[in-house]
């Protein structure tokens, strides 16, 4: 049998150990998950998450909270745990909601209202500018053709309308 | 071999030059001869690229390790099919794949437009011809494919990835480079309908069938990835917004928003300036999407090796953004890209578009952010973050809601100026619809208001198209009614669709669309997982599942050694299938790489991973039961079906084109 073969199987002994001499509180999959939905794998694979990412970094992390967790830690102090073994917090999934990394929350939802509102405000004036140039041809229309009230007309071109789509 | 194929794509560099300059000439002095040159010299660019890239594969064939490439992406053992498909597999290799795909679409825009669009094609042809310089600039000067080893060529190569040696992942980035590629064209007439001052709609109809092509492709090379993901990552999800996942979804985003908005312009001249920014900035994103997985600036498991390739890009990016905005503002001081008509009432489909505009690219915009962030923060504060699913799934979601249910308003509205009168009663039957599917989908045991809510959303959007089909069918019978025998009303759907495409083939899109977001609350909301660890005869029990370990096995194959498991499965006391995860050692891998086994039904998946296995025989196995998850994949084969439609021309359409060619012909 090659040696990775030997390795993967002697890691998963390992790891299987710790899990099963493991004593404490009683920890339920969910707390684990909740866990380690934020926190970044560090096997380099880019920022997937603990529970997204397969690896056995991944899997040995997840003992690592599963045996916090049923410590009687909580999962701040688990997060710093984490952070301060870091030494930064990109081993947070997302930053903080404080400081500059609001920015990174607010930004979108700033930037989609901010334009909602441009938006609406455009589409607004667009269409008083088309109320009024109208309101000006019926106008002229009604002087040059008193008895042809162009109303009559947008009545029935309404009225056509309001049938189709 | 090697000799050839780097001579050739110095050849093809010279004559894309070549074709870019006395474009840009032909196009200045308005003169047909040069712009025919400029023309030809595409397509030699076409042959060269297709030259070099057939002597890269036959190297890649051959094991050819002297060439760095093939070193560096193949070994002896590759099974030969991985061994072509290493074309893609690696930086240089997929960049000269991107290069191919834009030289064969340069040459058949080309020959489409050899008499028509005389007055676009010189600067069509300088700003393709533009894009492939800049590709093959990179591969001649940056990332040459053709590099060799002299002396250090090893005795075998390193091989390719094993996560890349999947039929899912053999299919995926193909389909995404023409995606990616197939955006240049649209931008590419844009581009030159600004440069030459022919700012009528003919560009937009020109491409439209291009800019569908190209979202198809691009639509259907997200769902493979998807779909890749899901099998051969072994975490039971299909997206995990990753950096280069959200480099090809940003694209997607902003072209579907243009595919919206040119409806407004067609139908009403309206939205021209916003058009021409869209196919800007989705061809930019499709660049930026380039450079994300290729430059290292922000890691991922797809990405390719860190390189200096990432300057070269946003280089190009700026430049061609600059070019693109330089042209666009000084048509804007000509008045040439005013609108014909105004937006004539807020309460309109036009501004309903604007909305639906909005939410898409707030959406990119909140994507692009997120992804962009770790670099801004590291380079504005010197702090590292991350930024991963959390922040994805909480801004996206309601972002997405939102335009789901734009997607089911949005048809109600009629165009110019919607009666309120009128809104509502298109908006009753559907809003019903929403409503009950409330105390449906709760009686199916959904709980949550998010879950709720969005089922319900689908069911309105769902009902929003059965009404317009409806509405349609029955208003066709009617007039039918009139002056003929009744239609029947399978009939009249059937040629109210036909007659229609866009329209109806679009709701048909919107269906798909709605299936997706079922499978994805779903999936998201209601999987249930839990391991196991179970010795052979054990039996576990999950949900109506229960599934028995029976035995334990290695194999090997040519590249690999396979440890693999046979677990029976049984639902009420019914034997569905025997199961078979494994885990793969290549000799060349570093990790073991995970084969999961799926058992897919229309209600939800059976998925089982192979965690581990002891000396005594006990295997961990990690189950998960995914609901709806096939419904992602049958949306995504409907929304497919749906843009096909739409593509295809109808009887009359294709009598009118040939008329038109015979005419064209006549007249030249």
């Amino acid at each position: 049998m090659r040696p990775r073969f030997v390795l993967f199987v002697a890691l998963y002994l390992v790891l299987a150990g710790v899990a099963s001499t493991a004593q404490g509180q009683n920890v339920t999959r969910e707390q684990v998950k909740a866990i380690t939905s934020n926190l970044v794998c560090l096997c380099g694979c880019g920022n997937k998450t603990v529970s997204v990412c397969g690896c056995s970094t991944a899997d040995a992390t997840t003992r690592e909270v599963e045996q916090m967790l049923r410590e009687g830690k909580t999962a701040d102090q688990i997060f710093a745990h984490y952070v301060n073994a870091r030494g930064d917090i990109s081993v947070l999934a997302a930053p903080p909601k404080k400081g500059f990394n609001l920015l990174v929350w607010v930004l979108p939802f700033l930037g989609i209202f901010v334009a909602g509102i441009f938006l609406v405000a455009k589409a607004r004036h667009w269409q008083a500018d088309t109320d009024k140039r109208e309101a000006t041809l019926t106008a002229e229309s009604a002087r040059a053709n008193p008895s042809d009230s162009a109303d009559v007309y947008r009545e029935r071109l309404t009225k056509e309308l309001e049938k189709i789509d | 071999m090697n000799d050839f194929g780097f001579y050739c794509l110095t050849a093809a560099l010279l004559v894309s030059l070549y074709a870019f300059l006395v474009s840009i000439l032909a196009g200045k002095k308005v003169n047909p001869i040069l712009a025919q040159s400029g023309e030809n010299a595409i397509i030699s660019s076409f042959v060269l690229v297709a030259l070099a890239s057939a002597s890269l594969i036959s190297l890649l064939i051959q094991s050819d390790f002297n060439n760095e490439y093939v070193a560096s992406y193949t070994s002896l053992d590759l099974p030969r099919a991985y061994k072509i498909t290493a074309f893609w597999g690696g930086q240089t290799g997929s960049l000269l794949f991107w290069t191919l795909i834009l030289t064969v679409f340069s040459t058949i825009v080309v020959f489409q437009n050899q008499t028509k669009n005389r007055e676009l094609m010189a600067y069509v042809c300088a700003v393709l011809a533009s894009v492939e310089l800049f590709f093959l600039s990179v591969l001649t000067f940056v990332a040459p494919p053709f590099a060799t080893l002299g002396a250090q060529r090893p005795a075998d190569g390193s091989g390719l990835n094993p996560l890349l040696q999947n039929y899912w992942m053999v299919i995926h980035p193909p389909h995404l480079y023409l995606g990616f590629v197939g955006f240049t064209v649209p931008f590419a007439f844009g581009l030159a309908a600004l440069i030459s001052n022919n700012l009528n709609p003919v560009w937009i109809k020109t491409t439209r069938r291009w800019t569908l092509v190209a979202w198809l492709f691009l639509t259907a090379g997200i769902f493979m990835g998807a779909h890749w993901a899901y099998l051969e990552l072994g975490w039971g999800g299909y997206w995990a917004w990753d950096p280069v996942e959200n480099a090809s979804f940003m694209p997607w985003l902003f072209g579907t928003a243009f595919l919206h908005s040119v409806m407004i312009q067609e139908k009403k001249g309206m939205l021209k300036v916003w058009n021409l920014v869209l196919i800007v900035m989705t061809f930019e994103m499709c660049m930026f999407g380039t450079f994300l997985t290729r430059s290292g600036v922000v890691s991922s498991v797809h990405s390719f090796a860190q390189s200096n390739i990432g300057s070269f890009f946003v280089t190009f990016i700026g430049l061609s953004l600059a070019i693109s905005l330089y042209f666009l503002f000084r048509r804007l001081q000509t008045r040439q890209l005013d609108p014909e008509q105004r937006l004539t009432a807020f309460f309109s489909r036009e501004s309903s578009f604007l909305f639906n505009n909005l939410l898409f690219l707030g959406i990119a915009f909140a994507i692009f952010w997120g992804t962009v962030f770790p670099i801004v923060s590291e380079a504005v504060r010197g702090v590292k973050v991350s930024v991963s699913l959390p922040f994805f799934n909480n801004v996206t979601l309601p972002l997405a809601f939102a335009l789901l249910v734009l997607t089911g308003v949005c048809p109600l509205i009629a165009w110019r100026k919607a009666s309120v009168k009128n809104f509502k009663r298109n908006f009753l039957y559907p809003l019903i619809a929403g409503i009950l599917a409330i105390p449906v989908v709760m009686a199916w045991g959904v709980r949550g208001l998010v879950p709720v809510a969005f089922f319900c959303a689908c069911a309105f959007v769902f009902a929003t198209v059965v009404w317009e089909f409806w509405k349609g069918a029955r208003a066709r019978q009617a007039a039918k009614l009139e002056n003929e025998q009744p239609e029947p009303f399978y009939h009249a759907v059937y040629m109210l669709a036909t007659t229609n495409k866009r329209r109806y083939g679009g709701f048909i899109i919107h269906v798909g669309v709605v299936i997706v977001f079922v499978g994805i609350i779903a999936s998201s909301f209601f999987r249930t997982e839990q391991d196991f660890v179970l010795k052979p005869g054990e039996t576990g029990k999950l949900k109506s599942y229960t599934f028995t370990y029976k035995s334990f096995g290695q194999r090997r194959q040519e590249n690999k050694d396979i440890a693999l498991a046979r677990v029976d499965l049984f639902k009420n006391g019914k034997k569905l299938a025997t199961m078979r995860p494994e885990k793969h050692f290549h000799f060349k891998g570093e990790q073991p790489q995970t084969e999961v086994d799926i058992l897919s039904q229309f209600d939800e998946d059976f998925y089982i991973v192979l965690v581990g296995w002891d000396d005594a025989d006990a295997a961990t196995f990690k189950i998960y039961i995914n609901p709806m998850v096939s419904w992602i994949w049958f949306g995504g084969f409907v929304i497919a079906l749906g843009t096909l439609f739409v593509m295809v021309p109808n009887r009359q359409r294709r009598a009118l084109a040939r008329t038109m060619r015979q005419v064209e012909r006549h007249a030249a």
